[in-house]
């Protein structure tokens, strides 16, 4: 079968795979949407464009997880912002899709893409089941892959400064609901007949969220639980043993002190390395090396930018600030590819290896220090624009003085 | 430049209208305390970025009396003086954070520790962010563990003007008298742009609109021309404390995003004779460079923060780089608790951004982005900023190249004392974090 697009070699280059040591100068040979080949002692085809690659790096595209990308232009704009619902709406939506609003002519979209970022999970906000979150490409074309790829769920931590009216009890009120809004969803997927026959006691969560719930609890739909305190992770891993549900733990300030028991529940945590101040009630035992305590017990780590879509460039040194803090290198960088990829992407992506999609980012250097930049990035093997209009504004103001 | 001496907003108005034969001002508020004064040492063996000129390789810092009386290539002090080898290490100056909150937005976030905003009308150029730091914020030791030595504690920007900011230095102190550096000016809050109309257009009040925020400015600072304190009656002091502002004493700090409405505040500016000592936030100063160069108006912008708001949507992240070619004195700032630990990177990002932007900017102009340039802003450079004979002896041994992700600040020193040091673990500094520490 013919390609569709001319094969790539990106020669002598230090190759980072993404789930492994790195290979030093190395080739990576792409054709059509998928790699074909990489290694040390390869000889790319005699068709294949060469790119000389000396001296740079090679790395699969990052996968922001936990993400706002493409539902937001302009945080302090309303009118921008999709992927969540007025404070007074109903906490519990699971029904809501990011798919249905994520804009991939989004004001974010190019910033990231500069920083590397090929994927992401993007995730709604606000209430207690803020909805579904999506799968997503930043390629040319791309958009929306899944569409129901998670379940975003969020304890409160009750905080939020001069702006905070959040009365107490906001934890509390959250594990109550999310009790009652689980025990009706296993009342409903042991009685569909009776549901629509309309024969069952009234249930607290509309039709439509309980068939999303029910994906969760059938193992079907993992479950993002942003969630920092040590004691409300504790009740969360109770609370997905008693359902069975397939959880993540987002934020997970304090998720360090419980690293072995989420490494003996197989509970990935995505954790944010540049978050890690004492910045609430829920946050005050966080410290700058949970991350590189997470790794070492044994915990499925993610890494992620959580603050901003606007910031979404700097996963990279998300990552980098957790190598400085003690996360070995190569554990921070599947941290932004192949971990995520495994967890919430397609299937064999987030690695450099034949077969597997070429979605791939090439650097002048170090990807996770912050002396360097993103040159070029393919994303399923079509080359996608690394130009931002912060790149048009610079142009335009560089020469007209 | 020499340092403008600090001296109390009252006694400053006093001074104008001496002639007026009016009773004394209240009572000025205790000097400073001045920092304690480490033991002499040498630095030896190390990198050192001074930023007043290229790097010194395998250079030694000697310190004495809590200023540095000598840097350079095996430099000979009393054999007395105690010798730290710090072979393989960076030694920068330390870093200045000319726009913080620590302490008037203290950790954790909660509505109590909001104390950087006075909403409550949109001048209050009488209230002053020392009177609301909190020196048990937790933030603040994690700043010196990133290298920061002096900040300067800004009110928040919800008001036309805001209030008065306060230079720090990050010694241990009860007060923020006791962290106070000595001899630095006051400076006063501005804003322009989308907070003051938010905060007030969403209570029905003024200013709801731009064109609001300037005139009602422009009426504030004719009424402070035109107030003269009267005999028998009490000192007002807002328009005293801008009393300030008018003679130049007092540095405006104004907080600005677009480029036009930066142009129109140097107008208004202008009429009082006056102009601001740098725009902070300033996301657009790219767009009218030559024009802040000409006005002598230095800027203080971030690296990499763009769009969440509307007025943030044009920031580019050469904005320094485009700055500091053009030749205004640009420094960085963190605004953040969260930045504040990592200035040295926020530069080395702003530089690459240059670099890759296709602006030539050297790790030595970087370095000044964080340290002699945010010293002018605050009008201390002649005493901090660079590492120069004679000046205060506050230092960062960094453990390894400063502009990269890697490298962490291992000892922190301020007038010569070591405030932190990695390598121990001691309790922590804020009172409020005592006993949280886990057990490992």
């Amino acid at each position: 079968m013919k390609a569709l697009l001319a094969a790539l070699a990106l020669v002598n280059a230090t190759v980072h795979t993404g789930d492994g040591p790195p290979l030093e100068h190395a080739t990576v040979v792409i054709d059509g949407p998928k790699i074909v080949a990489v290694g040390t002692a390869l000889t790319p085809p005699a068709t294949a464009e060469r790119i000389d690659a000396t001296g740079k790096v090679v790395t699969p595209g990052l996968f922001a997880v936990a993400s706002r990308l493409g539902e937001v232009d302009a945080e302090a704009e309303p009118t921008s912002v999709e992927g969540t619902l007025a404070e007074s709406a109903d906490p519990v939506r699971a029904a809501l899709r990011v798919a249905d609003t994520y804009n991939p002519a989004s004001f974010t979209l190019p910033i990231a893409r500069a920083g590397g970022i090929s994927e992401a999970l993007v995730t709604p906000a606000g209430g207690l089941i803020a909805g579904q979150a999506a799968l997503v490409g930043l390629g040319v074309h791309d958009g929306v892959r899944r569409a129901s790829a998670a379940l975003a769920l969020s304890i409160p931590a009750a905080s939020g400064g001069e702006d905070a009216q959040s009365p107490p009890g906001g934890r509390s009120a959250a594990f109550l609901r999310l009790r009652q809004v689980l025990a009706d969803t296993k009342l409903y997927r042991a009685s569909h007949g009776q549901f629509l026959d309309n024969r069952l006691r009234a249930l607290s969560v509309s039709a439509a969220d309980l068939e999303v719930l029910e994906r969760a609890i059938e193992h079907d739909l993992p479950v993002l639980v942003q969630v920092d305190r040590r004691a409300e992770i504790q009740s969360v891993l109770a609370l997905a043993h008693d359902y069975d549900l397939r959880i993540a733990v987002v934020g997970g300030a304090e998720a360090w002190q419980l690293a072995p028991e989420l490494a003996r529940a197989h509970v990935p945590v995505v954790f944010d390395p540049l978050r890690t101040l004492p910045d609430s009630f829920s946050a005050l035992h966080a410290r700058r090396d949970a991350a590189a305590l997470l790794h070492a017990a044994g915990v499925p780590l993610v890494i992620a930018e959580l603050s901003s879509p606007h910031f979404a460039h700097r996963l990279r040194w998300a990552a980098g600030n957790a190598v400085a803090e003690g996360l070995p290198y190569d554990a921070a960088l599947a941290a932004v590819t192949s971990v995520p990829a495994e967890l919430f992407g397609e299937p064999r992506s987030g690695v450099l290896r034949a077969g597997a999609p070429a979605t791939l980012v090439l650097w002048n250097g170090d990807p996770l220090d912050v002396t360097t930049w993103a040159e070029r990035m393919w994303v399923r093997g079509e080359e996608v624009s690394l130009e931002t209009r912060q790149d048009l504004l610079t142009e335009r103001y560089r020469h007209a003085r | 430049m020499p340092v403008t001496p600090r001296v109390r907003l009252f006694l400053a108005a006093a001074l104008l209208v001496s002639c007026a034969r009016l009773g004394a001002a209240p009572k000025a508020a205790p000097s400073e305390t001045p920092p304690a004064r480490g033991p002499s040492l040498v630095l030896r063996g190390a990198t050192v970025l001074t930023a007043a000129g290229p790097a010194l390789e395998h250079a030694d810092v000697w310190v004495e009396d809590g200023r540095i009386a000598e840097v350079g290539k095996a430099v000979t002090a009393p054999s007395t003086v105690k010798v730290i080898d710090v072979t393989g290490r960076f030694i920068t100056p330390g870093i200045i954070d000319p726009h913080s909150h620590l302490g008037v937005y203290a950790l954790p976030n909660v509505a109590t520790n909001a104390d950087g905003n006075e909403m409550t009308g949109p001048f209050k150029p009488e209230v002053r962010a020392e009177d609301s730091f909190w020196p048990q914020d937790p933030a603040i030791e994690r700043a010196l563990a990133g290298g920061v030595t002096t900040i300067h504690v800004l009110p928040g920007s919800a008001n036309l003007i805001g209030g008065q900011g306060v230079t720090l230095r990050l010694v241990p102190g009860l007060s923020a008298r006791e962290l106070r550096f000595p001899g630095a000016p006051t400076s006063m809050k501005m804003a322009c742009g989308e907070n003051p109309m938010r905060v007030y257009g969403a209570k029905g009040q003024a200013p709801q609109t731009r064109m609001a925020e300037v005139a009602m400015l422009r009426q504030e600072l004719e009424n402070a021309r035109a107030y003269k304190p009267e005999e028998g009656k009490p000192h007002d002091f807002a328009n005293e404390a801008l009393a300030g502002v008018l003679s130049g004493e007092t540095l405006i700090e104004n907080h600005c995003y677009r480029a036009d409405e930066m142009l129109l505040r140097l107008d208004v500016f202008r009429e009082f004779g006056i102009a601001p000592r740098a725009f902070h936030h300033a996301v657009e100063a790219y767009k009218i460079r030559d024009r802040l160069r000409e006005a002598g108006v230095g800027a203080v912008v971030w690296a990499d923060w763009w769009g969440i708001k509307l007025e943030l949507l044009d920031a580019v992240p050469a904005n320094a780089a485009l700055l500091d070619e053009a030749g205004v004195t640009v420094a960085l700032h963190s605004d953040s608790p969260d930045e504040i630990q990592r200035l040295n990177q926020e530069a080395a990002k702003a530089r690459a951004a240059g670099l890759r932007a296709g602006i030539a900017v050297t790790r030595e102009q970087a370095l000044r982005w964080i340290t002699a340039n945010p010293a002018w802003v605050l009008g201390i450079e002649s005493r901090v900023g660079t590492l120069e004979k004679g000046k205060d002896a506050d230092l960062v041994v960094w453990s390894g190249d400063p502009f990269s992700v890697y490298a962490r600040a291992e000892q922190v020193f301020i007038a010569g004392g070591r405030v932190y040091d990695r390598a121990r673990t001691s309790p922590p500094r804020s009172d409020f974090e005592l006993g949280l520490e886990p057990a490992p």
